[in-house]
């Protein structure tokens, strides 16, 4: 602590029994000892607060008891303040040219309820810093009852909701507070001033204010529309009902909300249609929802659940005391893995254990190289992913028939799951079956290899709704969905039963696809992940890009593409850019060359034609070369770069060695190699500098290239 | 005004309320004892046990909380205690009762109430 706080402090130490001395002075009650005692201190502290610094001690030592006490003492402590002409300093304040100042001045004011201020003070409701005006509109509201009437007439200023709360509460603690009518000011220019108006309307249940009310439900700021359906609400004013029907549908939903949850409270019969056919009209869920709600709150049982019912249940008299079979619910899971061991099993597994030790590397290698073939070979799953189907007459024979069972993590606990099958073709034949090691093995693998990533977010949710949900979901793919949602619409327009839903989502797949020619193609396969695998991950880059940047892109195209590329060129063939159109047909021509889809000379000659009359075969040729090399050039620098990741961690895998050594291999010329490397990482900084939007690319690069 | 002999430990940590509440007390015609805080509370008050204890719940050193404990527990008297809380701060005031506090009152506060409050402790015992 300073030496100017400590001499502040032991100054109030000094100043406070002074200060108790003058609070519990009893007048004409006290003895004459301690009348003397009175009239010493006062002269005394008279003689202190000639000095500023004393006055200003004092002040904050009465400020700052003023926070604790009350009641009486309170009175007596704020009459102290003024006797002493502490106010006059406060007075000072507000003339300061410093506004931090004139906030101080008009705090010391409010809270010593020096009311001559209030004249002073109002002027500053509409200061230029929102601390003073907000400091001002608290001081104007306590100092005098009227306070309230001349800030909400004066105010031009945004009030927040905060202030509202601590302009409430102030004029709450009036004793025999007489509110004005507040309707007054729903007239008012500055919204904030009605808003405040309206809740204090509700909160001092002016409901004589409805007529000046009704009109707010059609202004423009939406608080001022809530506010004015809550005092509607709040005062029963059946009148507004036809107003409210007439505007709903012009509504945010927050306002819609508000107005049906009126409804509810104050509709009748005569409402139901309007509410009806909000179910038709409006695509929110929520307020559909509450529409049927408040149809059930004016006519309780009008609506009744109808979805998601089974229809195969039926009511069974109670003195029917038939056994019921439970049906087995075959249609959820492909397999039932029974665990469940008994001991001469347990025998049995620890033997199967040792069996599959004992499995070496190489029948390991052979196992899975025939699993994987088979894999290929055996239908894919239609719904779930992460499920997996077995038909016994396709698993091919000749695999090996031991009992030995692995699971998925080999090498750790292993169990021999007997597994029940259920064909789809007859759900009342269930065979069960043991597998082989090769069949789990492919079990598993299965699973995982047709796991898709990228399928459609939407897949999950659309499973087991409603239909309104399901309507809702198809409306959002409409507005939200991509060629990803592809598949997932023509699921449910060869699956679902509901005739409406069906045709809305071959609308649906129809407003997607549109006239794109490649969406059509992909509308047309019918495996979905070779749907997916038709997406290009340049196509998005492609779309957010600048001219230069989709030159850039093409030549990446040529040195990283695939098939799913070649669509896109496609696609591109038709762009409006002459510029961009002659690239893509070279490109499409290298890439269709890398990929052997078609010679380099007969891409050379097919590019003599597109081309214009300069572009040389030459020139092509050592342009196709040149990409070559930058391609292997970039996959050597990721393949380094991985490298270096992996020595970090201190586990460098012989494979990305092997593949390094042999790209490394594949460029001759060591120097030329130092070249391509410098030259793709300065189009790499360039690109970088060039496009911020495409500053993820190296990473979308080198993930992609990275599998 | 009151029984002079009766002796009253201020426990309270805020110095100007300390000397209002202490002036008026006294001037009710109580001995006053004000201590800062809980560390001297527990070193002084195993020495003499006043009549009653005012004090604050929200302390350095020793919460009133733990002094009602104390006082309770450890020092084994019934001592009336009334409790000083800010307004609002229910939880803490219904723990104090809990423990064995006798009254309660609100910041900011009154100090006639208090003295009141004091009065009416002191006639129970």
């Amino acid at each position: 602590m300073g030496a100017n706080a400590k001499n502040k402090l032991s100054k109030k130490q000094e100043l406070a029994p002074v200060i108790s001395k003058f609070l519990f002075y009893e007048g004409d009650d006290s003895s004459k000892s301690e009348h003397n005692e009175y009239i010493v201190l006062k002269v005394e502290i008279r003689e202190l607060l000639r000095e500023q610094k004393n006055r200003q001690i004092l002040a904050e030592v009465l400020l700052e008891l003023q926070k604790d006490v009350s009641g009486e003492t309170l009175i007596r402590l704020q009459l102290l303040y003024k006797s002493l002409g502490l106010h006059e300093d406060a007075y000072k304040k507000l003339k300061s040219w410093r506004w931090e100042v004139v906030s101080k001045g008009i705090l010391e004011l409010t809270r010593m309820r020096v009311e001559e201020a209030y004249g002073f003070i109002t002027p500053f409701i509409n200061h230029k810093r929102s601390v003073v005006r907000k400091q001002a509109e608290i001081a104007v509201v306590s100092l005098r009852q009227e306070g309230i009437k001349h800030f909400l007439d004066s105010s031009r200023y945004s009030v927040s909701e905060w202030q509202q709360l601590k302009l409430l509460e102030v004029i709450r603690n009036f004793k025999n507070f007489d509110p004005p009518r507040f309707r007054q000011w729903l007239v008012s220019s500055n919204p904030d001033v009605v808003l405040f108006s309206l809740r204090l309307i509700k909160y001092y249940d002016q409901n004589d204010a409805v007529n000046a009310i009704l009109p707010l439900i059609k202004h423009k700021n939406n608080e001022v529309k809530i506010a004015a359906l809550e005092c509607i609400r709040q005062f029963g004013y059946e009148e507004a009902l036809a107003h409210l029907k007439n505007i709903f549908f012009q509504c945010v939903p927050d306002v819609k909300l508000l107005i049906l949850d009126t409804i509810a409270n104050l509709g009748s019969e005569s409402d139901i249609p309007f509410l009806k056919s909000i179910e038709s009209k409006d695509r929110n869920f929520t307020i559909i929802s509450k529409s049927l709600s408040a149809i059930n709150s004016i006519s309780p049982d009008t609506v009744l659940p109808t979805e998601g019912l089974d229809e195969t249940l039926i009511d069974v008299p109670d003195s029917d005391e038939k056994l019921v079979e439970t049906p087995i619910n075959d249609t959820d899971e492909e397999f039932i893995l029974d665990v469940t061991l008994d001991a001469e099993h347990i025998e049995e597994r620890n033997e199967i254990v040792e069996e599959v030790i004992a499995v070496d590397t190489e029948e390991m290698t052979h196992i899975m190289t025939q699993t994987q073939e088979l894999a290929e070979s055996l239908p894919k799953p239609q719904h779930n992913a992460m499920s997996f189907i077995v038909h016994t007459d396709e698993i091919d024979e000749d695999l090996d028939t031991q009992e030995a069972v692995l699971t998925e993590n080999l090498g750790t606990t292993i169990y021999p799951p007997t597994i029940t099958e259920v064909d789809e073709a007859d759900n009342s034949e269930i065979e069960e079956i043991e597998l082989t090691p090769g069949e789990l093995v492919e079990a598993t693998l299965l699973k995982n290899l047709h796991y898709v990533p990228t399928e459609s977010i939407f897949k999950t949710l659309f499973v087991n709704k409603e239909n309104f949900e399901k309507k809702l979901l198809l409306t959002t793919i409409e507005f939200a969905g991509d060629a990803r949602e592809i598949p997932l619409l023509k699921e449910i327009i060869a699956n679902e039963m509901d005739k409406e839903i069906k045709t809305l989502a071959e609308d649906v797949l129809q407003t997607l696809i549109g006239n794109d020619e490649t969406l059509q193609e992909m509308a047309s396969r019918t495996d979905e992940n070779e749907v997916f695998q038709m997406l290009s991950v340049f196509e998005k880059l492609f779309e957010e890009g600048d001219k230069d940047s989709k030159l850039m892109l093409l030549d990446q195209i040529a040195i990283l593409g695939d098939h799913k590329e070649l669509l896109f060129l496609n696609k591109l063939i038709k762009h409006k850019d002459v510029q961009i159109r002659k690239k893509v047909i070279t490109i499409k021509c290298e890439l269709e060359a890398k990929l052997g889809i078609v010679k380099t000379e007969e891409c050379s000659a097919h590019e003599d034609v597109a081309c214009t009359s300069n572009t040389s075969k030459m020139v092509l040729n050592a342009a196709v070369t040149v990409r070559n090399k930058q391609r292997i050039a970039m996959e050597y620098a990721f393949l380094s770069e991985d490298l270096i990741a992996e020595e970090l961690e201190e586990d460098i895998p012989s494979e990305l060695t092997f593949q390094l050594a042999e790209k490394s291999f594949a460029i001759e010329d060591a120097a030329e190699v130092d070249k391509i490397i410098a030259a793709h990482r300065s189009f790499t900084a360039e690109l970088e500098g060039l496009l911020g939007q495409l500053n993820a690319l190296p990473k979308i690069l080198k993930d992609k290239f990275n599998g | 005004m009151m029984n002079k002999n009766n002796s009253i430990v201020l426990v309270e940590d805020d110095e100007l309320l300390a000397s209002l509440l202490r002036y008026r007390l006294e001037k009710g015609g109580y001995d006053v004892n004000h201590m800062a805080n809980g560390k001297i509370v527990k070193e002084e008050l195993p020495k003499a046990l006043p009549d009653l204890i005012v004090s604050d719940i929200m302390m350095p050193y020793l919460s009133g909380l733990e002094l009602i404990d104390f006082v309770r527990n450890d020092l084994k008297s019934d001592i009336p205690i009334i409790i000083i809380s800010s307004a609002g701060n229910e939880e803490n005031v219904l723990n104090a009762f809990e423990l064995g506090a006798n009254d309660f009152i609100a910041k900011p506060v009154s100090p006639t109430e208090l003295l009141v409050r004091v009065g009416k402790e002191l006639k129970k015992v």
